[in-house]
């Protein structure tokens, strides 16, 4: 999986994960509380900068990621634009259909691409953290939360599990696939379905497994991990803090000019 | 002026037109409501409403988990399970891709409850591992994909099964009924935080341009879910019945 990978790569893996945390989620707070066209733009300048620039991820990796969104946010913001009413009084131009009227809603078209401006600003403080910060360091975070142990520890096992079955998945569809199973539509639900149903099989199994050697190993109800080492810099806190600081001003200022 | 009226039609036309042609690009991450599409307010209000049941599932987990520590091991898998399925492309004609949701299916083999903690877990990777979905709207993802959409199915399913129904009906319906609630919902979610002029009306247009593209998709899902759960049924038995799905 490509975010997990460009995570361990980053130069910022090694940075305290609560200061990425709180800093991601402080960006998309502001970005939201703002809801303006200026401050979106600056959240997502900031956000990638340090993805790139602080953590070294390549721009060519970022560009592919920031096109994943685009689907929804295409279609959702088509929807916002479009009207429906059985007036045509608030649209700036209209069809009417069976006692319908369909059209372009005044204040649409801004609203939608303000919304898609929010959703890049906000998408880009979720791949700060998600760049940043590898799974395994944020279960850290998780473990000193109000969240019971217990579900730390299910995550702890799926993220490691999704990697196992995913391989098994995949080595499992390039068989199907060399054997021309899916070579029509037919074949192709019934390869599928066999891949799903023998995936779980494997995963049952592979519970079964995994527990008796966790077994055969001492494991009795609970996993204990050592704690991961971060280097903690004064400079790094400071530094992220004021820019939080500087991000909460310009939000107030982009609200009062109504940018 | 009647001319001016002409061009507007046109403009409207190709703005729908266009609309169709990007109906087809549609997979299920059109499904997770993405980081930053709705206020801040909605946000909150939705991971609200999913404590109670968060709560329940980890109690429900906990008890099961008190028995044998083999079920921990097993809900893992499940959860791993779940992530991996939804990650699968359902084959289709337009050749755009899709994906199942995989949560009803995995409502009816692991319970309800239980899906509703797995399914935040999966949730919170997919949006940090795939980036479908987000974190802000964690809680609006939860309530459509992990409570509404496998309790509506689990409940399709405990009923058809009371009234007898065949077995392979049964997961259809359950599973694609499932998934298009999960729609809905989403659309629901949508047209609560963007209302426009008229609450009834916007739900209508949300529905209308996500809820019909799922329909398809929706009976591809039932029908997968249908394959998967017969081959189960042939070979897996033993599993099954640990899982008390028969």
């Amino acid at each position: 999986m490509l975010i997990d990978r460009l995570a361990y790569m980053s130069k910022l893996k090694d940075v305290d994960p609560l200061l990425k945390t709180i800093f991601a989620l402080a960006g998309i707070v502001i970005c939201l509380w703002a809801n303006s066209f200026a401050m979106s733009v600056i959240i997502a300048a900031v956000m990638l900068t340090l993805i790139m620039c602080a953590g070294g991820t390549k721009w060519k990796d970022v560009r592919h990621l920031l096109t994943i969104p685009a689907a929804f946010v295409v279609i959702g913001s088509a929807a916002i634009t479009l009207s429906i009413g059985n007036s045509a009084e608030n649209m700036s131009a209209s069809f009417h259909i069976g006692g319908l009227y369909i059209g372009l809603g005044i204040g649409g078209a801004e609203t939608a691409f303000r919304v898609m401006l929010k959703c890049f600003g906000s998408v880009s403080c979720m791949y700060f953290l998600s760049l940043t910060t590898p799974m395994a360091d944020l279960f850290g975070l998780l473990r000193n939360s109000i969240i019971p142990n217990f579900i730390v520890e299910i995550m702890e096992l799926i993220y490691r599990y999704i990697f196992v079955l995913y391989d098994a998945a995949n080595r499992m569809y390039i068989a199907q696939d060399s054997r021309l199973g899916y070579s029509t539509l037919k074949t192709s639900y019934h390869s599928t379905g066999f891949l799903a149903a023998n995936l779980f099989v494997r995963a049952y199994r592979q519970a079964e497994k995994t527990y008796t050697a966790m077994e055969a190993r001492g494991y009795d109800g609970e996993i204990e991990l050592l704690k991961g080492e971060y280097t903690r810099k004064a400079s790094q806190y400071i530094g992220m803090l004021s820019l939080v600081v500087i991000l909460v001003v310009l939000a107030v200022i982009c609200k009062i000019y109504g940018v | 002026m009647l001319a001016n009226k002409k061009k507007d039609r046109y403009k409207i036309l190709v703005a729908l037109l266009s609309i169709l042609l990007v109906i087809p690009m549609t997979s299920a991450s059109a499904m997770h409501i993405m980081e930053g599409y709705i206020p801040g307010g909605h946000c909150i209000l939705w991971g609200v409403i999913c404590i109670p049941f968060l709560i329940a599932g980890a109690i429900s987990m906990k008890k099961q988990m008190s028995g044998d520590g083999r079920v921990k091991l097993l809900l893992a898998l499940a959860g791993a399970f779940v992530f991996v399925i939804s990650s699968l492309k359902i084959p289709s004609v337009t050749g755009s891709c899709s994906h199942p949701t995989g949560t009803g299916l995995g409502a009816i083999l692991f319970g309800p409850s239980v899906m509703s903690v797995l399914g935040i877990i999966v949730l919170i990777f997919q949006a940090l591992l795939l980036a479908h979905g987000g974190l802000t709207t964690l809680g609006a993802n939860t309530f459509s994909m992990a409570i509404a959409g496998p309790f509506l199915s689990y409940g399709i399913f405990a009923l058809l099964k009371k009234l007898k129904a065949p077995i392979g009906l049964n997961i259809f319906l359950a599973t694609a009924l499932g998934d298009l609630f999960t729609y809905c919902v989403t659309s629901f979610q949508l047209a609560f935080a963007f209302p426009g002029d008229s609450f009834g009306y916007s739900i209508l247009k949300f529905m209308g341009i996500f809820a019909t593209t799922q329909v398809p998709i929706a009976i591809a899902e039932g029908i997968l879910s249908v394959i998967i759960f017969n081959v189960l049924n042939a070979n897996c038995q033993k599993e099954l019945k640990t899982l008390r799905v028969i």
